[in-house]
């Protein structure tokens, strides 16, 4: 089982060259990032497909794959936090190292704060060893990625038999769009996702134990459970309503089981029933009420602020697709940006492939689970829950929606997996006249759905490091943007109020301890920054806005907005600019006798507007 | 090893550790990594699954899949409790308390053991799966040698390099016009301070890259802060294409 780990160092070696070329020069590296991405991924495949491989061998496998994949993350910026939602959790993190103390505010994420797990334990860490935050925060999800692995693995195999299933079932959970980047972010759903899998995990081992180790097993679930309500809000709903819906079916079929035992006058008495019941379900029922109950408690005493989060991207996602629906709204064009960037022919091909073949395996994996299998509730529900996908299918056709779609592939790729390995052993483990050829279409197919789970996943234009471009990047990942932020960390106030494009915003919010000015100050970002010049209506709005600094990137200027906005998403309500934003409007501030312009480095200017406030 | 070995082990491991914390607090960062790394995200955790399968039912990968989690979970709580006191999230407060919690756990896990009428030891396990482990480790090792090497040659490359300039004013009533160097290759550099068209100072520096120079403009007869103060810089080698920066203020 060494080879896959060998060809696993090769791959990344691979991404680490290519994303080393496409940094320095702009270069078209894809090709050898997708080698890199193939040589990872494929070996370790044919491996657990047909290999005879142990058990402990398999799960060897598996976290080498989770590992080298996390690298590939971890290439992209080495030794920097380069995603969007790693900066704000990265901000949070900064005010509890500052003031040690938690609920603190974050401009960036407001409901970070309330949800404090993870910048809890790498606060810890950083605490105990000295280790800089990007290398705790890089430890921390490492480690999530080791129990993401391990878990996901031993719920599959509590499922079902053979471990092959459940280690074929956990490889494919890789090919979720998430997998590759965003659960490798440090972001609160890196930590909550593993530790809801070992919960479940927790749970499911406890129902099948006896005595002492099934009520320490519970309370080791329950602990889990509690650690995931204070770390993730949409993890959490998430987590305890499958431990209802789980309860609720095993109290079904006890209750069928019942009846028909009374057919056989076999039942006991009302008491013991309700034992019985009782006894069966996940946690023997008070682990999932003690979620309901700690969700609940969590959201009204600490994390109020949660629903006003969640409730409109939710809102604005399922209208849309009513809408759409109706035929009264305007879908989203699959493989192409908000800003009308399309990918080319190949990753279509391959995308809507890989669509195709998780659509064809569902079916044929049910089929599979309901011939051969005495299947649990747990599996059951699980088989039930890969239905979801087709459903969060359509959401990627609404513009507001596809969002919402591609945050929940985390959580259905799960039931998905599984029910996706059971329809690729019903091909694996049938007799046939060609088993090589049988065997090569197989393993196709699986690179295939894995492929395409990254195209979902991720933009061509995103994939790989490049120059910095504020029309394509969300968080500006070059030396100039970062000395700007931390010269701003040093040398101005925290928590001054600051208007910056979306990009620089997310640094001097996050690196440069400010508070990033956005719709919910009630300040229109665009608006001031989009102007022509400063005029009444600008000066309104940083007199009204109290907007103390604004930031000014000369990158910005003609640069296409191919992400779909410089700004805000709804900037061009504000101003029509055209294709890209001239100079006038970058260069404004220079002409302003108010602004004083207190930091230049070439691109980037700030201004300090304070004269301008009353 | 039997379980009363492993849980002395454990507790052992924890006051160690705990103490090593707390006397290199200022301590070189490799010795508290080795340390702090197993105290955090593995003992609390062991111990607690001491407690749980005093009879080791469960497999090496349910216990590492639940000790991690567990580790992690403890660990959440514990910041979270000790964060809602007076003293704050700190290390002394956060090493005492992990200690106190992973000891705890492990004297409930001997009690636990004294209580209860012992089942008979397992046997050892021989594992011959435990070379394939091996095998995977030491590629696994490779891969992060792989990492390390790559991470050193791609860390300080492609990012640009340029300088900045910047002008705040100074607590004396006075400005501080400030140049830093990040990674550009020139390290001559002019800076020219003017008021109204009037010069207030040039010089001429060298600032190697990673260096910076501050500039203090104290308050004088002839020099007010309430007239535009505009400071450029210029790179004098002009290797680079760091374009000459300028800042201003109270106009």
């Amino acid at each position: 089982m060494a080879i896959p780990a060998l060809f696993a160092a090769l791959g990344v070696e691979c991404v680490a060259i290519a994303n080393s070329a496409s940094r320095q020069t702009g270069a078209d590296t894809q090709m050898m990032w997708w080698i890199g991405i193939l040589s990872i991924f494929v070996p370790a495949a044919i491996a657990l497909l047909f290999a005879r491989v142990s058990r402990i061998e398999a799960i060897s496998v598996l976290l080498t794959v989770g590992v080298a994949l996390y690298l590939v993350k971890i290439l992209f910026a080495p030794g920097m936090m380069w995603g969007y939602d790693e900066l704000l959790h990265y901000r949070t993190l900064d005010s509890i190292l500052r003031g040690h103390h938690l609920f603190t505010t974050n401009s960036l994420l407001r409901v970070s704060p309330f949800y404090p797990g993870l910048e809890t334990v790498t606060a810890v860490i950083i605490q105990l060893t000295g280790l800089s935050p990007i290398q705790a925060a890089g430890l921390v999800i490492a480690a999530t990625r080791l129990l993401t692995v391990t878990s996901l693995f031993l719920v599959f195999e509590r499922l079902a038999s053979p471990s092959r299933l459940a280690a074929v079932a956990t490889l494919l959970y890789m090919a979720c769009p998430s997998f590759l980047y965003f659960d490798a972010m440090y972001a609160y759903e890196s930590l909550a996702l593993p530790l809801a899998f070992a919960c479940i995990f927790a749970l499911r081992t406890a129902q099948r134990e006896d005595g002492r180790l099934r009520r320490s097993l519970n309370g080791a679930g329950a602990l889990l459970l509690l650690a995931v309500v204070v770390t993730h809000h949409v993890t959490s709903f998430i987590l305890v309503g499958t431990l209802v819906a789980w309860s609720l079916a095993e109290f079904v079929r006890e209750t069928r089981r019942e009846s028909e035992q009374e057919g056989s006058q076999e039942a006991g008495g009302g008491l013991m029933r309700w034992r019985t019941r009782l006894r069966n379900l996940p946690g023997n029922g008070w682990v999932p009420l003690l979620g309901i109950v700690a969700v609940l408690g969590w959201l009204t005493t600490v994390a109020e602020i949660t629903v006003a989060y969640l409730l409109p991207q939710l809102m604005s996602g399922v209208a849309e697709l009513i809408r759409i629906i109706r035929h009264e709204g305007t879908s989203r064009k699959l493989f192409e940006s908000t800003g009308g960037h399309g990918a080319a022919m190949l990753e279509r091909v391959v995308g809507i492939g890989s669509v195709l073949a998780i659509l064809l395996l569902i079916p044929l994996g049910m089929l599979y689970l309901r011939k051969r299998r005495p299947l649990s509730v747990l599996g059951a529900l699980f088989t039930f829950g890969s239905l979801a996908y087709p459903a969060t299918l359509a959401l990627r056709f609404t513009k507001s929606g596809w969002q919402v779609g591609a945050r929940l592939t985390a959580f259905i790729y799960a039931p998905l997996a599984f029910v996706m390995a059971a329809g690729i052993a019903s091909f694996s483990t049938r007799k046939t006249r060609f088993p090589r050829l049988n065997a090569l279409v197989i393993t196709l197919v699986v690179a295939l759905i894995f492929a395409g789970g990254i195209i979902a996943g991720t933009s061509p234009m995103t994939r790989q490091p490049a120059p910095y471009d504020p029309g394509i990047t969300s968080v500006p990942y070059d030396s100039e943007s970062f000395a700007a932020a931390s010269w701003v960390a040093k040398t101005l106030p925290s928590e001054g109020r600051f208007a910056a494009d979306s990009a620089e915003g997310a640094l001097i919010g996050s690196v440069g301890r400010q508070w990033q000015l956005s719709s919910e100050d009630s300040v229109s970002v665009s608006a001031l920054l989009l102007a022509p010049t400063v005029g009444d209506r600008e000066r309104a709005i940083i007199s009204q806005g109290r907007v103390g600094y604004v930031l000014a990137d000369q990158r910005i200027i003609g640069t296409p907005p191919l992400k779909g906005f410089i700004y805000e998403k709804w900037e061009r309500m504000e101003y029509d600019y055209g294709s890209s934003v001239g100079s006038e409007t970058i260069n404004k501030f220079d002409s302003l006798h108010e602004a004083s312009r207190v930091f230049d480095s070439g691109n980037i200017q700030i201004f300090d507007l304070s004269r301008l406030l009353p | 090893m039997t379980r009363n070995r492993a849980i002395f082990l454990i507790a052992t491991a924890t006051a160690i550790a705990g103490v090593v914390l707390l006397l290199a607090e200022q301590g070189p960062v490799w010795l508290r990594v080795l340390f702090g790394l197993p105290f955090v995200l593995l003992l609390p955790g062991h111990a607690l699954m001491l407690l749980v399968d005093p009879s080791e039912r469960l497999g090496r990968a349910e216990w590492f899949a639940l000790s991690l989690g567990a580790s992690i979970s403890i660990t959440i709580f514990a910041g979270m409790a000790l964060a809602t006191t007076t003293f704050g999230l700190n290390a002394s407060g956060m090493i005492l308390l992990l200690t106190l919690l992973t000891l705890a756990l492990s004297f409930a896990a001997r009690a636990k053991t004294s209580a209860e009428l012992l089942e008979e030891a397992p046997p050892a396990r021989r594992n011959p799966e435990l070379r394939a482990v091996a095998n995977t480790l030491v590629l696994m090792t490779c891969v992060l040698l792989v990492l390390m090497a790559m991470t050193s040659g791609v860390g300080a490359d492609g990012r640009g390099s340029i300088v900045q300039l910047w002008g705040v004013p100074a607590k004396s009533g006075g400005v501080r016009i400030g140049a830093n160097n990040i990674n550009a290759p020139s390290d001559s550099y002019r800076v020219v301070i003017e008021q109204e068209g009037r010069l207030i100072s040039q010089q001429e520096f060298n600032m190697p890259a990673g260096g910076s120079r501050v500039f203090e403009i104290k308050k004088t007869a002839t020099f007010t802060t309430r007239s535009p103060i505009t400071a450029t810089l210029a790179d004098l080698r002009g290797e680079v294409a760091t374009r000459t920066v300028s800042v201003w203020m109270n106009r």
